[in-house]
C-alpha cells in the first residue's frame, strides 16, 4: 500500500497491536475487543441523544433541525445493539443539565455540532481499530451519517 | 469489464469465513469506476454552477481526482490493471441548471458510498480502511452540501448485507453513452 501509506493516521499511532486495548472507560468484562468498540459506540450515541434532547429542550426553535439527525442517532443505536449482545445495559448516560446548554440558541448549535463532529472521528478511530470487516463498515457509515449532520446543521 | 486479478499463490488456502482473496482488489476497482464516472460528472455539474458552487465543484473534482489517481495506484501496486474510464457516461437525467448539476452532484456522491463501504469492509490494511471510510465520510458530506438531503446510514441505506456484497454494487453513471469525454 505505497501511495495509502502515505495518508495520515490521525495520529493514532494505530498499529496492530492497538486493536486489543479496550476503550477508556469500557467495562473489562466485555468479552472481545469489538464488544467494546460497539460498547464505546452505543455510549457516543446515547450521549448524542441526551445533548439532541437537551438542546431541544431549552431551545424548541431548533427542534426543526435537530429532529430529523436525532432519529438518525436512535437508528445507530439500534443498530449497534443489533450487531450482537452488549452484557452491560444500555442506557445510564446522564442527561446534560439544562446549564450545560448555552443560553444563545446559535451557541447551542454549536455545541451540537462539535459534539457530532467528535462522534465522527471517534466513530472512524473505532473503524479502524475493528476486527470484524461487518462492524467496521457500520462505524464508518455511522461515523460518515456525524460528518454530514455538521454539514447539515452549518446550513441551518 | 472486472479486470483480472493478480495470480494468488496458491500455498495458502483461505478459509470459508475469510474475505475472497480479490474483495479487496474487486472493491478497488469498483471504486476507481466510481471516481471515473465522479470525475466526468463534475465536468458537467461545474458548467451549470457559479461562484461558490462552482468553486465547491472545482474541489470535489480535485478531490475525486486525486482518490482515483490514489486507487490506479493501489491497483497496479497489487498487479492488476485498473479499471479504464468510459469513452461517456450517460447522466441518469438532463443537467440544464444549477438545481439539476447540484442533484446530479449530490446523487454521485451517494453512489460513491457503497463502493467506499466495500473497500472498508474488504480492505487488508489499516491505511486502505482508513482511505476508504473517509471517503466514505467526505462522500456523505458533500451529498449533504449539495442537496441538504442526510442519510441514517451513507453507503448501508437499503442493504441488506453489505459486508456480504463486496463490490457487488454497480459504479455510478457507469453506463456507456456516445457523449464524448470533455
Amino acid at each position: 500500500m505505497v501511495g495509502l501509506a502515505a495518508a495520515p493516521l490521525l495520529g493514532l499511532g494505530l498499529s496492530a497491536c492497538s486493536i486489543g486495548h479496550p476503550a477508556k472507560s469500557a467495562p473489562a468484562e466485555l468479552p472481545d475487543a469489538d464488544s467494546r468498540l460497539r460498547w464505546a459506540a452505543l455510549r457516543g450515541e446515547q450521549s448524542l441523544l441526551s445533548l439532541h434532547a437537551a438542546v431541544v429542550a431549552k431551545h424548541p426553535g431548533l427542534a426543526a433541525s435537530l429532529e430529523p439527525l436525532t432519529a438518525h442517532h436512535t437508528e445507530h443505536v439500534a443498530a449497534i445493539t443489533a450487531e450482537g449482545p452488549l452484557p452491560i445495559a444500555a442506557g445510564g448516560v446522564p442527561e446534560p443539565s439544562a446549564a450545560a446548554v448555552p443560553d444563545d440558541a446559535g451557541s447551542a448549535l454549536a455545541a451540537v455540532r462539535d459534539a457530532e463532529r467528535v462522534a465522527a472521528d471517534a466513530r472512524l478511530t473505532g473503524c479502524l481499530q475493528a476486527a470484524g470487516p461487518r462492524l467496521a463498515g457500520l462505524l464508518a457509515s455511522v461515523g460518515a451519517a456525524e460528518a454530514a449532520h455538521d454539514a447539515a446543521l452549518a446550513a441551518a | 469489464m472486472r479486470t483480472s486479478p493478480a495470480p494468488q499463490p496458491s500455498s495458502t488456502e483461505p478459509s470459508p469465513v475469510a474475505p475472497q482473496p480479490d474483495g479487496e482488489l474487486d472493491a478497488m476497482q469498483a471504486a476507481l469506476a466510481g471516481e471515473h464516472a465522479g470525475v466526468y460528472g463534475y465536468g458537467v455539474v461545474g458548467a451549470h454552477l457559479e461562484d461558490d458552487a462552482r468553486d465547491s465543484a472545482r474541489d470535489a473534482l480535485a478531490v475525486h481526482r486525486s482518490r482515483r489517481n490514489t486507487l490506479e495506484a493501489e491497483i497496479r501496486a497489487l498487479g492488476a490493471q485498473p479499471v479504464a474510464a468510459l469513452p461517456g457516461y450517460a447522466l441518469p437525467f438532463p443537467v440544464t441548471d444549477e438545481p439539476s448539476a447540484r442533484l446530479l452532484a449530490g446523487t454521485m456522491e451517494q453512489r460513491l458510498q457503497p463502493l467506499y463501504v466495500d473497500l472498508v469492509t474488504t480492505a487488508t490494511d489499516t491505511a486502505a480502511r482508513e482511505f476508504a471510510a473517509r471517503a466514505v465520510a467526505d462522500a456523505a458530506v458533500r451529498a449533504t452540501v449539495w442537496t441538504a438531503a442526510t442519510s441514517a446510514f451513507p453507503g448501508l441505506d437499503g442493504r441488506a448485507d453489505a459486508a456480504s456484497t463486496p463490490g457487488g454494487t454497480p459504479s455510478a453513471n457507469a453506463t456507456e453513452s456516445s457523449t464524448p469525454e470533455g
